[in-house]
């Protein structure tokens, strides 16, 4: 016999076998597939994620870049300014008064403004001064909201490029002198003040000085948010402060172009000294690590997913190849009186005990390497208290449903051919 | 006399294979009644229809036509459940291979058969008990049943047929793999059964059995040929 036709032979009995058992080879082919495309897609969607989480950290510093003063770069000069004069009266300055000006000059950049925090740095305790005379919603405030509350002063250019807005429009006063604050949303309840288009009458007391409210603060679309927050002329909390050591210049850019503008920037604000300055592009490290931490659960929900229904497809095939070789067993139970049901309820249940005592060993091993890998690695393990317990119940539940199949082929055994089945 | 135990009237059973097979005929009008006690065998050629007509006995099978009572339950009557519950409680099966579960032990083999027919767990462990002393395996009930002989393993799936004592005790080939003197233990354990009321209908090929039965059936082609009291 020539090899041909050997192996002729050995395709046509390898055809017969696969087709005289069809689901148990569907289920066998299954299994193969959803592995082999579970490795796939585990590539696939780890390279997807992350470009994904490339994608966030890009985004997170497409916009904004925050510049402050350098460590050590705040006592440098003190007593003159950016500019070189030495004003006596004059507040230390590493930013130049017109710092907004120079930031907006730099070719992508679309808004800038200085903002100073007063907290911790002297008298910032907010009060409530005045109430209109005969308005009947004037009062004392929340004391416990009152001590949370942050002041602070900026510029008018700030709340562009911070992207909030105070209305009735008066953002010019920020850039003045005067005595005026507006309130964030939260700041105003706690103050006793309430939120209208015509605050006239309401005053605050900051450290000691009285300031008419102006107005009230509000974030636009992503804009950062000021609710908890009293702003004040940028010019009034720096005098109270005396130095400019805690400011931070924030610049909003065009989509894309932070990483460029974060280059530059320092530069174009002081060209004399730019090495006073340091800029930061992350913006919000709170929604980045949110962001990544999504697209990283997602990554592994989906490799968690194709594993179980490939574990639920290998427990089937298990089951039916089962069911084929008990089947004298079965007809000997059929025989005893068993019924259908009870039959089937026999592979149920093994089913549901496999899966359920596969699921205690995944958990424990599962919980195990985790321990093992972050002690390796010299990372803190977390774990939650509902991974011990996902495992046994999403266990039997893969046990029963892959079951199914096996059971109800069982209960259909024929009790008179299966007693005789060798 | 009293009423038959088991009763078949014209029974008839045809398998109708799909394409262009022909029909197979394997029972042809059979008329069969036992009763308690007493001892049939029913022999005949292979392929005479002695398995078809043990199915439909053992109401593993439904016949074409005709019809089958028993204990009293026209079996055409019977749902699915019932024919299930009747195998539980009315009939004790022996087959030529014993079909004792090998993982299981002998102990454990027999209260298969108890806690299919729903007996109360308190009462199971006295029930096997009695029924290995009677076969002769209570210094092997706890072994497991692939480590039997085979005559001993025959004993065994007797036990289980016997442990509810049915009315009726179908046997299909029950000594076609044991010497004689297993074969005779066997016919033996089958007489105190009879003794005790329970119908024994044994398929066999064996002609000692159809000397030792009451009666002796041929099965022919489908047809149950002839009738002779031999007891």
């Amino acid at each position: 016999m020539r090899a041909t036709e050997r192996w002729g032979d050995l395709v046509r009995d390898v055809v017969v076998e696969l087709s005289a058992r069809r689901s148990r080879s569907l289920l066998m082919l299954a299994a193969v597939a959803l592995s082999t495309g579970a490795l796939v897609a585990s590539v696939g969607v780890s390279t997807t994620a992350a470009d994904q989480i490339g994608a966030d950290l890009a985004a997170s510093t497409l916009d904004q870049v925050t510049v402050s003063v350098a460590q050590g770069a705040a006592d440098a000069d003190a007593g003159s300014s950016a500019d070189g004069s030495a004003a006596p009266d004059a507040p230390a300055g590493v930013f130049p008064g017109d710092a907004e000006a120079r930031a907006t000059a730099v070719q992508g950049v679309v808004a800038a403004g200085r903002r100073l925090d007063l907290s911790g740095h002297g008298p910032d305790t907010v009060t409530p001064a005045a109430t209109p005379a005969g308005t009947a919603e004037g009062g004392g405030g929340d004391t416990d909201a009152i001590r949370h509350l942050t002041v602070a002063g900026v510029v008018p250019g700030y709340l562009d490029a911070a992207q909030d807005t105070v209305d009735p429009g008066r953002t010019w006063l920020l850039g003045t002198d005067q005595t005026v604050a507006f309130l964030g949303v939260d700041a105003a309840k706690a103050l006793g003040v309430p939120v209208t288009t015509d605050p006239t009458g309401y005053a605050i007391s900051v450290g000691g000085t009285t300031y008419r409210v102006a107005g009230f603060a509000r974030p636009e679309d992503g804009g950062a948010d000021v609710s908890g927050t009293v702003l004040l002329p940028y010019a009034r909390v720096l005098a109270a402060v005396g130095s400019d050591g805690d400011t931070q210049l924030l610049v909003r850019t065009a989509p894309g172009a932070g990483a460029g503008v974060a280059g530059v920037v320092r530069v174009a604000v002081r060209p004399d000294a730019p090495e006073r300055l340091a800029a930061s592009q992350v913006e919000s490290l709170a929604s980045l690590r949110r962001g990544v931490s999504n697209q990283l659960g997602r990554l592994g929900a989906w490799i968690g997913a194709f594993l179980l229904a490939l574990t639920a497809l290998l427990i089937a095939n298990a089951m039916v190849v089962a069911v084929v070789a008990r089947t004298p067993e079965i007809g000997l139970r059929r025989a005893l009186g068993a019924s259908r049901p009870a039959v089937s309820a026999v592979f149920w249940c093994e089913g549901a005990v496999t899966g359920f005592l596969g699921g205690v060993a995944g958990s424990a091993f599962g919980l195990t390497a985790t321990v093992a890998v972050a002690a390796a690695n010299d990372w803190s393990a977390r774990l939650a208290p509902w991974l011990a317990v996902v495992g046994p119940v999403l266990g039997a539940v893969v046990g029963i449903a892959a079951s199914a199949y096996p059971a109800w082929r069982a209960g259909r055994v024929s009790p008179a051919l299966a007693i005789r089945a060798d | 006399m009293t009423a038959p135990v088991l009763r078949a009237a014209a029974v008839t059973r045809t398998y109708a294979p799909a394409g262009d097979v022909p029909p197979v005929h394997a029972l042809r009008g059979v008329d069969l009644e036992v009763r308690a006690g007493e001892r049939v065998a029913i022999v005949g050629r292979s392929g005479a229809g002695k398995s078809t007509l043990l199915n439909i006995l053992g109401l593993l099978d439904e016949p074409s036509s005709g019809s089958y009572a028993l204990a009293g339950h026209e079996t055409a009557d019977v749902t699915h459940a019932g024919r299930d519950a009747l195998r539980a409680d009315v009939l004790g099966f022996v087959f030529q291979d014993s079909h004792v579960l090998g993982h299981r032990t002998v102990a454990e083999n027999v209260e298969l058969k108890l806690a299919v027919a729903r007996v109360p767990r308190a009462d199971r462990a006295a029930l096997v008990t009695d029924v290995l002393a009677r076969v002769g395996l209570t210094h092997r009930a706890g072994a497991l049943g692939r480590l039997l002989s085979g005559g001993e393993k025959q004993r065994l799936a007797i036990a289980r047929a016997i442990v509810t004592q049915p009315p009726v005790l179908l046997a299909d080939e029950p000594t076609g793999n044991l010497d004689g003197a297993n074969a005779d233990t066997v016919l033996g354990l089958f007489d105190e059964q009879a003794a005790r009321g329970t119908a024994v209908v044994v398929i066999t090929h064996d002609p000692r059995l159809a000397a030792w039965a009451d009666r002796a059936l041929v099965l022919d082609a489908g047809h149950l040929a002839s009738a002779v009291a031999v007891a």
